[in-house]
């Protein structure tokens, strides 16, 4: 097996507008933490802090 | 964890020509080709390798490494096609893939090394050398339906700091009916047990549409009663993946009321819950 495996994730947004996810990397944290700024644990998940996930959702 | 001699390996290897590494202790000489109910051989295949952070906030960031094949056939696996198919994947050059977790963890990229499936223990003998490879202050996590036997966990003793236990199935019948697994329950409580008394022990439990009754409430009763002390991880996320469509109810995710129903006997239990 190559040591380089190409990274890879699953999201289902459903109708009513929950996001479910598997095999979430850190990038993926980041996409939906952008999505859902308030969810602390997702803040943490994405090794971010809240204040900073809602600061960053701010910056212009 | 522990520093391994080669002769677990090669020890845990012979074994395999008669497997009961299992609940199902098929008996299948799997040193001959793939076999058995799992489908597995005497070498796994690796479908993926990478960092990830949706498990347990005290396990992330963890390189997770999944093996394919399965010794159970869950309708609503998440990741059917290289569960049910051991041959799915690729054959993993062992030493690179080691060198890779190591880098991780000495970068600081990761707090763990995490080894699923499919079921990571129907290839003990593959998890045995790749433990040995790693420092062992590494910290090694081993997900697992639970299914194993008292011969294999003697082999995994001291090798897996923590032991993460999905505890599916709340009764017999549902894990039959969903999973195809007869006598789930006593086999599940028998590594439960072990693990709690061997290893730092996760219970993790994904709630399914139309099964808190049958399922969760049980399975929280009966942690409550014999493992009080038990970290216990519930996962909601469940959604209708494989073959979940041909099984009633299961074609959908799981309601903000079911949600709350389950927090609730959590509670009413006094459930150690971890996030």
């Amino acid at each position: 097996m190559s040591s380089e495996v190409v990274e890879e994730s699953s999201i289902l947004i459903l109708g009513d507008g929950r996001i479910l996810a598997r095999n979430v990397t850190p990038a993926i944290a980041a996409v939906l933490l952008a999505l859902q700024p308030d969810n602390a644990e997702l803040a943490l998940r994405a090794g971010t802090s809240i204040e900073k996930a809602t600061s960053s959702s701010n910056t212009p | 964890m522990t520093a391994l001699a080669p002769t677990a390996r090669d020890a845990a290897l012979a074994t395999l020509g008669e497997c009961k590494v299992c609940a199902h202790r098929c008996g299948v000489n799997r040193l001959a080709g793939p076999a058995g109910l799992c489908g597995a051989g005497r070498v796994p295949r690796v479908f993926s390798a990478q960092i990830e952070v949706g498990d347990e906030l005290e396990l992330i960031p963890a390189f997770a490494i999944a093996l394919s094949g399965c010794n159970m056939r869950c309708a609503f696996c998440i990741t059917g096609d290289e569960s049910w198919h051991a041959t799915r994947g690729r054959n993993p050059d062992t030493a690179a893939l080691a060198a890779r977790a190591v880098h991780a963890i000495e970068s600081g990229a990761v707090k763990s090394v995490l080894i699923l499936g499919g079921e990571p223990t129907v290839h003990l003998p593959w998890l045995l050398e790749f433990a040995g490879l790693l420092p062992a202050e590494a910290r090694l996590v081993l997900k697992t339906n639970g299914l194993s036997t008292a011969h294999a966990r003697e082999f995994l003793d001291g090798v897996f700091d923590v032991w993460l236990v999905d505890f599916k199935f709340g009764s017999d019948v549902c894990a039959m009916e969903l999973s195809r697994t007869p006598g789930y329950r006593a086999a599940l409580e028998e590594t439960l047990v072990w693990a709690s008394e061997h290893a730092d022990l996760i219970v993790r439990h994904l709630l399914m549409p139309g099964h808190v009754e049958c399922c969760w409430k049980p399975i929280a009763a009966w942690l409550a009663q014999q493992l009080p002390e038990a970290k216990v991880s519930l996962r909601f996320g469940y959604w209708p993946a494989w073959q979940a469509e041909r099984i009633a109810g299961l074609d959908r995710a799981i309601t903000s009321e079911e949600q709350a129903h389950t927090l609730a006997i959590a509670q009413r239990f006094g459930l150690h819950l971890i996030p």
